[in-house]
């Protein structure tokens, strides 16, 4: 199945879910972890932590274009052309990045939980999709690299480094599996194959694949979303005001070339 | 039996030494005037050399300078980091201020490899102890200044880079080659936003036009005020080929004509070639403002410094824990 | 002989001496790690600066986004300061007596060959001429 072939519409209305769902996570947590861009507690890290967020800008980038050409749209106007309700990023991203141990905590939970998404994704029997996940994934195994190995250092960092990982991992629980908040005409892409399974069953994987380390570290793993129905709805101030920010150049004349 | 390896060299001093000025057995005058030699004679000086004190100072105080500005010229473009208004815009604006970090971390290595640690330099610098380069002392107003700092003030930067890529001191030279290869890349963006917005609505045109009106003060002064060439010590110790007023000519000879053509006025209605004298003609900088900017006295000045001391300060307890570095750099 | 772990450990005369001292503190600590790289495939190993780190690990990634992170590199190799040796001893790498045979320049024929060309008759073929075939092989 490619763009071509013109899709069936409630197809079509699930697969753009989808897309945007995954375009406005990885866009809001970029934006985040670009932050830390000059102000990392190290310079080469500094350096390292940047690479990792314009990944992410590079990942919602890719996506948006391909919701772009679904629907015709331009991908800037998709990404920056709305209000901040209109956004579908799950709530684990919304949060503002607070301090490191924060950054590395929700860091872990979300790229962990993307891979599972991103597995599944593999096959997917709409072709475009498959090619761009492919080529994210090779990608994402330096995130996964990086994000574990700093989990390790804070974990075993006794006192402090240990003691704002938990303290971090507290804040996130709730929020941790708001990345597998059901999509609205999620059974339509299951039954299509373009998504193999449903996202509890991915919930479920991604606990199984958190087990190994988080036992050896002695950290909890999070339960199912607190407030699931908003997982991928509600947004805070924080969020609001990262809103504000990415819009304020742009706002002053949408239509104009930047 | 004998281990030949264990074996004294056999030669004099005078006799076995490749460069005199590392011969320890020469007395120190013989060694600085040696040094001299080499250094006159285009030769490389490397991080394990012996070197008189005025040489390891002066190029330790030039690449500190030079790391200072590169980390707090961070913080005029990272306010801007949130706020750009295209998906690639962003990408490229994240890319820019994460090659000044790296930038910044390439030079504090050179100096680090001098003899100073890295927390040393933060703690002089936020102490006001040391300094960095005027341009980055000054507030951001708009996208237009995004652009004019991005290409303008890159520009005037890479001008004196590129003079640097062949110091005396071989580290500090062979990592200017390298930042000057990475810094084309980001005049090509600034000079990229600049002409997209002149080529937008009379809006944006004004938002470039009323950058560079402010800007334009400070990049006349960013490569100093004019010194003898027979005073500079760092020209006599070679660290750096060309003088203020040559860099100033240069980069004024490329980027006149280029801002111009935009349809962009510079403000300063002095600002002419002298075709005689192939010389520009400028409107004296203000070299007073220069002073009080450099010892910390300008718009952003302390304001930067404390953002970046607050910063270093929140992210102590990783350097502390992880790390395994001195967490803090005590103002 | 010192102990390992001198810095400048004198199996070797004094002649190797370490980059760097060896560190004294226990991990974890910042300290140097140098990076070579690899611009395309085929090219020798260069090396391209230092990074500071306190793990083998995360060296690994810096010098990923120090020294590749713009795919300029096809190969990095990434290595403790500490644990290299150097060698700049000039009695080791510039001794004085004549070694030309070792080197192409020590060959000098021109007399030589104009000598035997002279002989068997045949000049010097003129620059930028063609290669006339020998119709008796080479």
């Amino acid at each position: 199945m490619t763009l071509g072939a013109g899709l069936q519409p409630e197809i079509q209305a699930g697969l753009e879910a989808l897309l945007l769902a995954m375009a406005d996570d990885e866009f809001v947590i970029g934006y985040w972890d670009s932050e830390w861009t000059g102000i990392a507690p190290l310079l080469e890290e500094d350096v390292a932590m940047s690479s990792i967020a314009q990944d992410e800008i590079g990942h919602a980038r890719a996506f948006y274009s391909l919701l772009g050409e679904l629907t015709g749209r331009d991908p800037d106007a998709i990404a920056y052309d709305r209000p901040p309700e209109a956004f579908r990023h799950c709530r684990l991203v919304d949060h503002p990045r607070t301090d490191w141990a924060f950054t590395i905590a929700r860091r872990y939970l979300y790229e962990t939980a993307d891979a599972v998404r991103l597995a599944a994704l593999a096959d997917s029997t709409f072709v475009p999709l498959a090619g761009l996940v492919a080529k994210i994934r090779r990608e994402e195994t330096y995130h996964l690299a990086h994000g574990e190995g700093w989990l390790r250092r804070l974990a075993d960092a006794r006192p402090e480094g240990r003691t704002r990982l938990l303290a971090a991992l507290r804040v996130l629980a709730p929020d941790a599996a708001t990345v597998f908040t059901p999509l609205p005409g999620e059974a339509e892409l299951v039954a299509e194959g373009i998504l193999e399974r449903p996202s509890t069953a991915l919930a479920d994987e991604w606990r199984l694949r958190l087990a190994p380390p988080f036992d050896e570290l002695r950290l909890s793993i999070p339960g199912p979303a607190a407030d699931p129905a908003t997982g991928r709805t509600a947004h805070g101030d924080g969020f609001r005001w990262l809103w504000g920010e990415f819009t304020a150049v742009r706002n002053l004349d949408p239509v104009a070339t930047w | 039996m004998t281990d030949p390896l264990a074996l004294d060299p056999v030669l004099p001093p005078r006799e076995r030494t490749h460069l005199p000025h590392n011969d320890a057995r020469l007395s120190h005058d013989e060694r600085y005037r040696a040094f001299e030699a080499h250094v006159q004679a285009g030769g490389k000086i490397e991080a394990g050399d012996w070197m008189p004190d005025e040489y390891r100072e002066s190029v330790l105080r030039f690449v500190e300078m030079h790391a200072n500005s590169e980390l707090m010229g961070v913080l005029p473009e990272r306010e801007w980091l949130l706020r750009a208004p295209t998906l690639r815009r962003k990408l490229a604006l994240t890319a820019k201020v994460q090659d000044e970090v790296g930038h910044a971390q390439l030079l504090y290595c050179v100096a680090e490899d001098l003899g100073k640690p890295r927390e040393a330099m933060f703690a002089d610098l936020l102490a006001g102890r040391t300094k960095f380069h005027n341009v980055f002392h000054y507030p951001t107003h708009s996208w237009g200044d995004v652009g004019v700092i991005a290409w303008l003030v890159d520009a005037a930067a890479i001008v004196a880079q590129q003079a640097l890529r062949d110091s005396s001191y071989g580290p500090y030279a062979r990592t200017m080659r390298k930042i000057c290869w990475e810094e084309s890349v980001h005049i090509m963006h600034g000079r990229d936003v600049v002409v997209t917005l002149v080529n937008g609505t009379q809006e944006q045109f004004d938002l470039v036009q009323e950058a560079l009106d402010r800007w334009w003060g400070p990049l006349m002064q960013m490569h100093g005020p004019r010194t003898p060439r027979e005073k500079d010590r760092d020209l006599y110790w070679r660290i750096k080929a060309k003088s203020s007023e040559e860099l100033r000519q240069e980069f004024l000879g490329i980027y006149v004509d280029r801002i111009r053509e935009l349809g962009l006025v510079i403000p300063d209605p002095a600002l002419t070639y002298d075709a005689a004298e192939a010389t520009w003609r400028y409107t004296e900088p203000d070299w007073q403002e220069l002073r009080m900017v450099v010892t910390n006295h300008g718009p952003r000045s302390q304001a930067r410094l404390d953002f970046r001391r607050a910063s270093l300060e929140d992210t102590a307890w990783v350097r502390r824990a992880i790390l395994g570095a001195p967490a803090t750099a005590a103002a | 002989m010192g102990a390992p772990g001198d810095p400048g450990c004198t199996g070797h005369g004094g002649r190797l001496r370490r980059m760097a001292a060896m560190p004294a503190r226990r991990r974890p600590h910042l300290e140097p790690y140098e990076v070579f790289r690899q611009e395309k495939d085929g090219d020798p190993m260069r090396h391209g600066g230092s990074v500071m780190a306190p793990d083998p690990e995360l060296a690994l990634h810096y010098a990923r986004e120090l020294y590749g992170r713009r795919q300029e590199s096809t190969r990095l190799w990434i290595v403790r300061r500490a644990d290299i040796g150097v060698l700049d001893d000039p009695d080791w790498l510039q001794p004085p007596l004549d070694r030309s045979f070792k080197k192409p320049g020590g060959y000098v024929m021109r007399e030589k060959l104009g000598q035997a060309r002279a002989r068997s008759g045949q000049a010097k073929r003129a620059a930028g001429a063609g290669r006339a075939k020998d119709p008796g092989g080479a």
